[in-house]
C-alpha cells in the first residue's frame, strides 16, 4: 500500500512537470531559451552531486566531458548520422566511458590533487579539440542544424529544444534517484566519510569511485550533447575551466547533497546573473558574486539542505529528514 | 647547449611568479583548508591599487610597498568577514564563497579601473648583461632576487619567528593549538593575508611583462595551484620549488618538443604533475598523510 506521503510526493512532481512542460506557452522565447540553458547546466550538476556531493571527490574538469557530448551531439547531428533522440544517448555514453578511463588513474587521488588533475583535464581538452580541425571545426567551431518539432506539432526549434529538455531532465533526476538510492548510494556515503573505514567494511573504494566518476561523466556528456543542441553553435572556448567553476557554483548552492540541489542550483547560476543584468549590466558579477556568498553563509548545505526545505519536506511527507554528518 | 641553459634561466626566473602564487595558495590551504579559487582575483585588486598609486605619481617602489601593505589587510579583511562565519561548516561551503569573491573582485576591477588594458610601470630597467653567451635582463634578475627572498622569508617566518610557530600550530591542529594559547583565529587572518602579500608580489611581477588587464591572474592561478601541487600542499617551501620546476619544464618542452608547441605550453607541466602525483600523491616535499579508520 502506498503511504499517503508517497503520493502527495507523486502528485507534486507531475504537477512541476505539468507547469514546466506549459513553458512554451507561459515565457517568451527569449526566457525560454536561457531556462533550457539552466536546466542542462542542472543536468550536469547532477553527476557532480554523485560525484563530489555522495562520493566526496571534487572535480573541476567535467567541462571536458560536457564538451566530448557537445561535440559528438554536434557531429552526429550536423552530418546527419543520427537523429537526436539517438545522439544524446550517444553522448552520454562516450562521456561516460571516457571518464570511466580517465578516472582509473586519476582516482588514486583525492581532494585537492584530484581537483588539480581534473582541472588540467579542462585545460588540455579544448587545446585538443583544435588538434582535431576535420572532426570539430577546429578555431572556427561547429554549426548545428536547429531541431525542428516532429510529427508537425506547432512549435518552434527554441520551444521543441526546452520541451526535449525538461524531458531529459526529469529522466536523469529520476534515473540519479534510482541509482543512489540503494547499494551505490551507501557506498558512496561510505567512501564519503571515511575511506579507510569504508574499505575495511568491504567496500571496493576504488571501484565505486570509478563507478561514480563515470556515471558523473555521463551526466556531464549527455548535458553537453543537449548544450550543442540548443545552442545550435559550439566552439573550443565554450568548454573551457571557467565552465567548472559554474558547475561547482550550481552544485554548492543547490546543496551538494541533493539531486534536486543541482537543478535548483543551474537555474541560480543562469538565472541570477541574467536578472542581475536586467537590474545592471555593470554589476552583474558583483551581484551574483555577492548572491552567491550569502546564499552560503546562510544554507551552508546548500539551498536544497536549508533548515526550510527541511521544514517544507516535513510538511510534505510527514517525516522529519534525517541529518547526516559531513 | 647555451640555449638550453638560456631556456632553463628564463624559466626558473618565471617560475619565481608561479612560486609566489603557489605559496599564496598553501598558505591559505594550511592554515584553514580552503582552495581559495579568489587568490588571483584578490591579487588582482592589490595590483591594481599599486597601478593606481604610481599613477598618481608616486615611484613603482613606494607605490609597491603601499600596495603590498594594502593586500595583507584586504587578505585578512577577507579571512575575517567572509570566510571566519564558513568555519566547521561543510568544507566546500567555502569554496563557493571563495568563487562569489572571485566574480566580486574581478568586476569590482573592471568597474574601478574600466577600459581594456594599462601599461604597468616597468619594475626593472631594460639593460642587459652578456655572461658567457647568456643574456641575463635585469628583470630576470629582480625576479630571482624575489625567488630567493620569498624563501628566505618564509624559511625566517616559519622557523625563527614565534608567530610562524603558532601558525604551524593552528594550521596543523587548530583544535590543540587552542589549548596551549595560540589565538587561532588570528593566525588564520594571519594567514590569509599573508597569502595576500605573496599573491599581489606575483601581481606585480607580472603586470610590466603583459599588460594589466582583469583576466591577467586567471592564468596564473592555475599554474600557482600547478606549483602548490608539485610542491607538495602542506609545504610552501615545496610550492617554491615546485613553481621553479614548472617554469623550467614548461619552457624546454616549448622549445624542443615541437608536438607541443606554444599552444599547448601548458600541458606539459600538467602531464607532470599528474605523473609525480602517481609516484607521489603527496606531491614532491609533502608530507604523507597517514589515515586511520
Amino acid at each position: 500500500m502506498k503511504s499517503p506521503s508517497k503520493t502527495t510526493l507523486v502528485a507534486l512532481a507531475v504537477l512541476g512537470i505539468v507547469i514546466a512542460l506549459a513553458g512554451p506557452w507561459l515565457f517568451p522565447q527569449y526566457r525560454l531559451d536561457r531556462l533550457t540553458l539552466s536546466l542542462i547546466y542542472g543536468v550536469s550538476t547532477i553527476g557532480l552531486v554523485i560525484l563530489t556531493g555522495r562520493a566526496g571527490q571534487l572535480s573541476i574538469g567535467h567541462s571536458a566531458f560536457f564538451g566530448l557530448g557537445a561535440y559528438a551531439v554536434a557531429i552526429l547531428l550536423s552530418r546527419e548520422l543520427a537523429p537526436l533522440w539517438l545522439a544524446l544517448p550517444f553522448a552520454a555514453v562516450v562521456a561516460g566511458l571516457s571518464g570511466w578511463l580517465f578516472g582509473k588513474p586519476a582516482l588514486r587521488l583525492s581532494g585537492f590533487n584530484l581537483a588539480i588533475v581534473t582541472a588540467a583535464l579542462a585545460i588540455v581538452f579544448p587545446l585538443l579539440v583544435q588538434r582535431f580541425t576535420g572532426l570539430t571545426g577546429g578555431h572556427a567551431g561547429l554549426a548545428v542544424p536547429p531541431q525542428h518539432a516532429p510529427w508537425g506539432l506547432a512549435l518552434s526549434p527554441v520551444s521543441w529544444i526546452y520541451m526535449v529538455t525538461v524531458v531529459v531532465t526529469v529522466l536523469a533526476l529520476v534515473l540519479g534517484w534510482l541509482l543512489t538510492r540503494g547499494r551505490l548510494g551507501r557506498a558512496l556515503d561510505a567512501v564519503r566519510l571515511n575511506e579507510a573505514t569504508a574499505e575495511a567494511n568491504g567496500v571496493d573504494v576504488a571501484g565505486y569511485k570509478q563507478a561514480a566518476f563515470a556515471i558523473s561523466a555521463a551526466y556531464a556528456g549527455l548535458g553537453g550533447g543537449l548544450y550543442a543542441a540548443a545552442v545550435g553553435y559550439i566552439a573550443p572556448e565554450a568548454f573551457g575551466l571557467l565552465l567548472n567553476l559554474t558547475f561547482l557554483a550550481a552544485m554548492l548552492a543547490g546543496g551538494s547533497r541533493y539531486l534536486s540541489g543541482a537543478i535548483v542550483g543551474g537555474l541560480l547560476v543562469q538565472l541570477v546573473p541574467e536578472l542581475a543584468g536586467e537590474v545592471s549590466q555593470a554589476l552583474t558579477q558583483v551581484i551574483f558574486g555577492v548572491v552567491l556568498i550569502v546564499v552560503i553563509t546562510l544554507a551552508p548545505r546548500g539551498l536544497m539542505g536549508a533548515a526550510i526545505i527541511d521544514r517544507i519536506r516535513k510538511w510534505i511527507t510527514g517525516v522529519r529528514p534525517g541529518r547526516l554528518a559531513n | 647547449m647555451i640555449l638550453l641553459l638560456q631556456q632553463i634561466i628564463d624559466g626558473a626566473a618565471n617560475g619565481a611568479l608561479y612560486a609566489a602564487m603557489g605559496v599564496a595558495i598553501v598558505l591559505v590551504y594550511r592554515a584553514t583548508g580552503v582552495l581559495n579559487f579568489a587568490q588571483g582575483e584578490m591579487a588582482l585588486v592589490s595590483t591594481f591599487v599599486i597601478w593606481q598609486i604610481s599613477a598618481w605619481g608616486l615611484p613603482i617602489y613606494v607605490a609597491a610597498v603601499i600596495g603590498i601593505a594594502f593586500s595583507f589587510v584586504f587578505g585578512a579583511a577577507i579571512e575575517r568577514g567572509v570566510m571566519r562565519p564558513l568555519r566547521n561548516k561543510p568544507p566546500l561551503a567555502s569554496v563557493l564563497a571563495a568563487l562569489g569573491l572571485f566574480l566580486v573582485c574581478n568586476q569590482v576591477c573592471a568597474l574601478i579601473w574600466p577600459g581594456a588594458q594599462r601599461e604597468f610601470p616597468a619594475l626593472a630597467s631594460p639593460v642587459t648583461f652578456e655572461l658567457a653567451g647568456l643574456r641575463l635582463g635585469a628583470e630576470t634578475i629582480l625576479l630571482f632576487g624575489v625567488l630567493a627572498a620569498q624563501a628566505v622569508f618564509l624559511w625566517l617566518f616559519f622557523r625563527h619567528t614565534t608567530w610562524g610557530l603558532k601558525m604551524r600550530a593552528a594550521a596543523d591542529n587548530a583544535d590543540a593549538a587552542v589549548y596551549i594559547g595560540v589565538d587561532t583565529g588570528r593566525m588564520f587572518m594571519l594567514g590569509w593575508g599573508l597569502a595576500a602579500v605573496f599573491g599581489c608580489l606575483a601581481g606585480l611581477l607580472v603586470a610590466p611583462t603583459i599588460l594589466l588587464t582583469t583576466g591577467m591572474m586567471f592564468p596564473l592561478l592555475i599554474y600557482g595551484l600547478c606549483a602548490a601541487t608539485l610542491g607538495g600542499l602542506t609545504n610552501p617551501f615545496g610550492a617554491i620549488v615546485g613553481g621553479v620546476i614548472i617554469g623550467v619544464v614548461e619552457n624546454l618542452t616549448a622549445t624542443y618538443v615541437p608536438a607541443i608547441g606554444t599552444d599547448l605550453k601548458i600541458a606539459s607541466p600538467l602531464l607532470l604533475i599528474f605523473l609525480v602525483l602517481l609516484l607521489r600523491p603527496q606531491g614532491l616535499f609533502g608530507v604523507k598523510q597517514v589515515v586511520r579508520a
